[in-house]
Parts: structure tokens; sequence; C-alpha cells
């Protein structure tokens, strides 16, 4: 690890902290915008760089959700259910330091799963046959339905709408143009980043637009609080680690996300503490358990993103486009092929820990600081950093266009309640699916998929994983419905 | 017509005449729905009459490739496959919308901001060839913080000539992104 690589290392972790703790741009986003500032640099380098923004981005959507109620991102929601009312009570140097440390471990926890499991399950993967990846694809689509829950109709609409745009373009198999309408620019299909960062930030800017609500919070105060100390952090150690365990496992699922695994961990405790009336009032433990969780779904995410080249969550997918862009098809093969930059990112990651926890504490009153950016400053901001990183991929005005067409199309989707992540994952894994599917096909006939083990096996867990979550759900309706009418 | 002369027809004028078609329907279940009972659902309904006549444009289009195949298998097929899926889909959502089994559509917000950056970034785009990325993004960052209500002109100046700074710095200069200088200083220098 060179000077280079610590400073690109601690660049990473400070954009990420702040990406994470600015309302309005996720993790995702926060990546996708940086993708183009990795042009320049070695593979590797962009790699390290990416991952550390991912990770300390989400860290950084738990400052707003402690300080103002504000998450900044999806996944630190549970974080302000403890985190805020710990700061109302003018412990929000408490809620703060939880954050941080647990962060750090939940961090920690993730990437160790990552080193340790990467690697077996990458050479079992290097014995699948194109029905075995068809399946795969098929798996990670099923997960939309966790994205979801009660929209699991316009979860699919999404993914399916995805499917059919990653079908732009020349088809890699035939040289067959399909619905390209003549224009040279789209022979090659949707340049993936004007199209990332048009889904993703411009769309939450018209939103954000029209909602037109910029009045900001400040939270002067909650920097000046007293930090806890070691032996406070000491008591939570076992809430940190059931969380962080509970994360990573769930991280590891594509598309379950970092979201929902800080829901079942903040469960979990909830149900395990002495005093589970108290969650939501302002508990350390609360803020612990999302935090931890949150942090280590990180490398749980990146487990089938590096293994089987499959996005655990909507960042890893945007990381799975970066890798591409810079030549390098994440899967088994990567290990195979470059496994200098595997474990060059596997280092690269524990140390952007350790940077994150020396920069989380030694900035605290700095980050506070990205809270009092008026939206009025950021947006205008952000509309520049979409379009000169839109253009930057190739050089052409296309790409601007492209990058503005698919935010007015986010921006209509949001409108209505149709998320936004299964269409990126749709386009992510389009191609991998119809390749894969008609490699198969070709191969085998048409009950290709059904003839290997491996496959149908798949092909099994994608069907429950995409069943479960939406019965979940539809059970959690009617039990709601039920203790509604039993009040009344 | 013959199913040859059909496809011939998709990959010639077709591909004019179907997007047109497309977008006539969405305008024509817009103008129904709106003067009809379930109007509190017009965006809805809209929309899925959208994602429905997507799915339905990509299947005919489908029919315009070329019908190469190797071993059974051609460019169609997975392509078909979606816009099925994406018809059957945006059909169910769509008659949920038109039980009225649906939510409302959200309130309008400041939508007249919204097409006014739109305006803007047309002009930012134009501004972009004329007289060159750095001028026309410095006014544009400019413009867009007023429009949305910013009112400091320090900072309004900071951040404007900040973004220009930052984008010459880092992307010309350090990344040599070649940003469009515009027609009017490349013909004048």
């Amino acid at each position: 690890m060179n000077p280079q690589s610590l400073l690109t290392i601690a660049l990473g972790v400070v954009v990420g902290i702040l990406a994470g703790a600015m309302p309005g741009v996720s993790p995702s986003m926060g990546v996708a915008l940086m993708v183009p500032f990795t042009y320049a640099m070695d593979p590797s380098m962009a790699l390290v760089f990416l991952a550390a923004i991912y990770l300390a981005a989400n860290y950084g959507g738990s400052i707003t959700a402690v300080t103002i109620n504000t998450p900044g991102t999806p996944s630190a929601v549970v974080t302000a259910f403890d985190g805020y009312p710990l700061s109302k009570k003018g412990r929000a140097g408490e809620a703060l330091g939880v954050s941080l440390v647990s962060s750090v471990v939940g961090g920690a926890v993730g990437i160790i799963v990552l080193i340790l499991f990467s690697g077996p399950l990458a050479r079992m993967a290097l014995k699948f046959w194109p029905a075995e990846y068809f399946s795969l694809a098929v798996l990670g689509l099923s997960t939309i339905a966790s994205m979801g829950g009660e929209n699991a109709l316009k979860c699919a609409i999404s993914a399916v709408l995805g499917l059919l745009i990653s079908t732009v373009g020349m088809d890699s198999i035939l040289g067959v143009s399909r619905f390209t309408f003549g224009n040279v620019n789209l022979f090659d299909g949707f340049e993936f980043i004007p199209f990332l960062i048009g889904l993703l930030a411009l769309s939450e800017v018209f939103v954000g637009v029209e909602r037109h609500d910029f009045e900001a919070e400040y939270a002067a105060g909650a920097a000046k609080a007293k930090w806890p100390s070691f032996a406070y952090y000491w008591k939570l150690r076992m809430s940190m680690l059931r969380a962080s365990i509970i994360g990573t496992i769930v991280g590891i699922f594509p598309g379950a996300g970092a979201t929902i695994a800080t829901f079942i961990s903040y469960d979990v405790e909830k149900r395990l503490s002495k005093t589970p009336e108290a969650f939501g009032e302002g508990v350390p433990e609360g803020v612990a358990a999302a935090e931890a969780a949150n942090s280590s779904s990180v490398g749980g995410a990146m487990v089938p993103m590096l293994t089987l080249g499959i996005p655990g969550s909507a960042t890893a997918a945007v990381l799975l486009g970066a890798l591409m862009i810079h030549n390098l098809q994440p899967g088994p093969e990567l290990f195979v092929k470059h496994p200098e930059i595997v474990y060059r990112l596997f280092a690269a990651l524990l140390i952007a820990n350790i940077v994150l926890l020396i920069l989380g504490l030694a900035g605290s009153r700095l980050w506070i600081n990205v809270t009092r950016v008026r939206k009025e400053l950021l947006y205008p901001l952000i509309f520049s950093f979409a379009m000169i990183g839109s253009y930057a991929v190739n050089a052409r005005m296309w790409d601007v266009f492209v990058c503005l067409g698919f935010g007015i199309v986010g921006a209509i989707l949001k409108r209505y309640g149709y998320p936004l992540p299964p269409l990126v994952l749709g386009v992510v894994l389009g191609e991998m699916a119809e390749v894969n599917l008609r490699r198969a096909v070709m191969m085998a006939g048409p009950t290709a998929i059904f003839q290997r083990p491996g496959s149908v096996a798949l092909l099994v867990v994608a069907a429950l994983s995409f069943l479960i979550p939406i019965m979940q759900a539809r059970k959690t309706k009617q039990n709601a419905k039920q203790n509604a009418s039993q009040k009344a | 017509m013959a199913v040859g002369s059909f496809s011939s027809w998709v990959a010639g004028p077709g591909q004019v005449i179907l997007p047109l078609a497309a977008a006539g329907i969405v305008v024509v279940a817009w103008l129904l729905v709106r003067r009809s009972l379930n109007w509190q659902f017009t965006g809805r309904i809209t929309l899925d009459v959208a994602l429905l006549a997507l799915g339905l444009l990509a299947f005919v289009l489908t029919a315009g490739f070329p019908t190469m195949s190797f071993k059974g298998v051609d460019a169609r097929m997975v392509p078909r496959v979606w816009s099925i899926l994406l018809m059957v889909l945006a059909a169910a959502r769509l008659a949920i919308g038109l039980l009225g089994k649906d939510v409302p559509d959200p309130k309008k917000g400041r939508l007249d901001k919204v097409l006014l950056l739109l305006a803007l970034l047309v002009l930012k785009i134009i501004g972009i060839t004329w007289v060159g990325y750095f001028i026309s993004a410095g006014l544009f960052v400019l413009a867009c913080a007023i429009l949305l209500g910013y009112k400091n002109p320090v900072g309004l100046i900071a951040c404007a000539g900040g973004w220009v700074a930052f984008s010459y710095l880092v992307f010309y200069k350090l990344l040599s992104v070649p940003l469009p200088t515009g027609v009017l200083f490349s013909t004048i220098f």
C-alpha cells in the first residue's frame, strides 16, 4: 500500500461521508457521480476509491439521521429511530459516537467475511455453465420482491423495463441492431453512467424541485456534545456483533440490501432487550444495531458482486458498472485474471475502515456542516456534476441527452411510486440473463435451464426469494388490518 | 399484408410511425381519463398506459429485426419475452387504476419550476455549443440557484465561480476531458 493508495482511500472516505450525509445523495448516487473521476486512474485504484466511498457513505447517512432526523441514505432510517431522540435529549455526541464505532465494527466484520468466503465461492462459480449463469441472473432479479414490499408489481414492472432497456443496441451474439432507430449513438446501447446518473441523481433533483421544500434544519449544538468513553462502547459489543453478523448475511443475498438488514437487526435487538419499550425513545443499542448492520452489509454485498458478478445492492450495481467501464468483468474470472486487484481491494477496505474511524472522530464537527448546504445551491451543483460526468464518458453531447432523458423518466416513475433500484438491477443483469439463456438454449435446446441440477436449484431459490417477501408483506398487512379492526 | 412485407414496413416507415402511434395512444388515454370518473388517477393510469404502449411498441418493433438465427435462437426471442412481460404487468397495474383501487395521484407541486429548470438545461446545452462549456455552466449555476430561490449574491458568485474553477482544474486539466470551447470563441480565436 503506497502513499498514493492511502491518499485515494482517505479521499474516498471523505467523499463518501459527505455524500452519505447529504440528504438526497444516496451511496449509489455518490459512487455514480464519482465514477467519471476514475477514468484516468488505473482499474485497481478506481475500485479502491469507489469502494471507500461506498463504505463511508453508509456511515455518512447516519450523521443527518442523528442530528436532524433526516436520514442521508435509506439504510440510515433505522438509525434515526433512536439516534434523533438521543440528540433531542442533548446526547447527540453519544449517538454519533455509537454510530461511528458500530459502523467501523460492522464494516470490519463484513470485510472479514468477504475475504474468507469470496475465494471458495469464486472457485465454485468457475464450474458454472450458461444455464447456471442465467438462473443466477434470475436469482438476482428475484430479489426485487424485497425491494418494494407491498409494491411487488411496481418493482417487477421497473425490473422488466430495465431488462428491455438492456436489449437496446447491437445484439452481442448475432450482431443484429435492435431498437436503434438507425441512430449510431445507440449501437452500443445506452451508456451506463449517463443512464445511472440521470436515473438516480437527476430524478431526485427534479422531484425535490417539484416538492420545493428547501427549509433546512440546523443542528449546530450536536457537534459540541460530549463523546462517549471506551467503556461505554464495550457495553454495546454484543449488540454490535449480532447486528454485524445479521447485516453481513443479509448483504450477501443479492438485492436484499442494507435497509432490510438494519430493520432485521433492530428488531432482533428489541426482542432481546430487557426494556423493549424504550426502543424508539433514544436507546444506544438501537443505534448500534442499525449502524453495525448497515455497514457490515457492504462487505456482504460485495461477496456476490465480486464472485458471481451479481450486485448485492444498488450501490454494488453501480460499482459493477464502474468495473465494466475499466474493462474488468466481475465474477469468478476476476479472481483468476486479476487476483492482484481483488486482494488490493480487500486490503484497501480494511484500511478504509480504519481511516473512517480516524476521520469520523476528527471531522465530526466538519461533517455536520454538510447539512447546512442549502438545496438551492446543492441542486444546481448536482445538475452540473451530472452533466459533466455524462459528457466525460465519451466526450459527446448524446450522453448528456441520455442522462437528462433518464432523469425525466426516473422522476416520473418516482412520482408514481415505482422504485428505481429494480430498474438499475434489470439493466445490469439484462445482458447476463439474455446472453446465457441464448447460449444455454443453443447448447441444449429450449429446456436447457432445467437440465442441470445447479440451475434448477438456483431457480428454486429464486422462486422462494421472490415469493417469501411478498407473502410476508401481505401477512403484515393482514395483521395490521386485524389489529385495526380489533381496536375499532 | 404478408409477413415479409410487414417486417420490411416495420423496419422502414414503421420506425417513425409506430413510436408516434404509441405516443398518440398515451395522449388519447390522458385526455379520456382526465374527463372520466377516474380523473383523480389520471397520472397513474396514463403512466400505466404508457408502459403498456411501450411494451406493445417494443413487441411490434421486433418484427423488423433481421431474421438471422443460430440453432433456432434469434435476436428477437428475449426482447419479445420482456415486452410481453411488460405488457402483462402494466395491464395488471392498469386494471387496478381503472377499478379505482389505487391511491389518488400525488398533489402537484411546483411544476412551473421544473419546467423552467428544463428550459434552463436546454439553454445550457445550446449555450455549450455556441459560447462553450465554462461560460454556459457558470451562468447555469447562477440562473438555477436564483430560480430555486437563493438570494445571497456572494454565495451565488462563489458557487458559480467555484464550479467553473473546479470543472476547469479537475475535468479539463487533470482528467483531460475535451470540454467544448464553443463555436463563437473557436471562430474568433
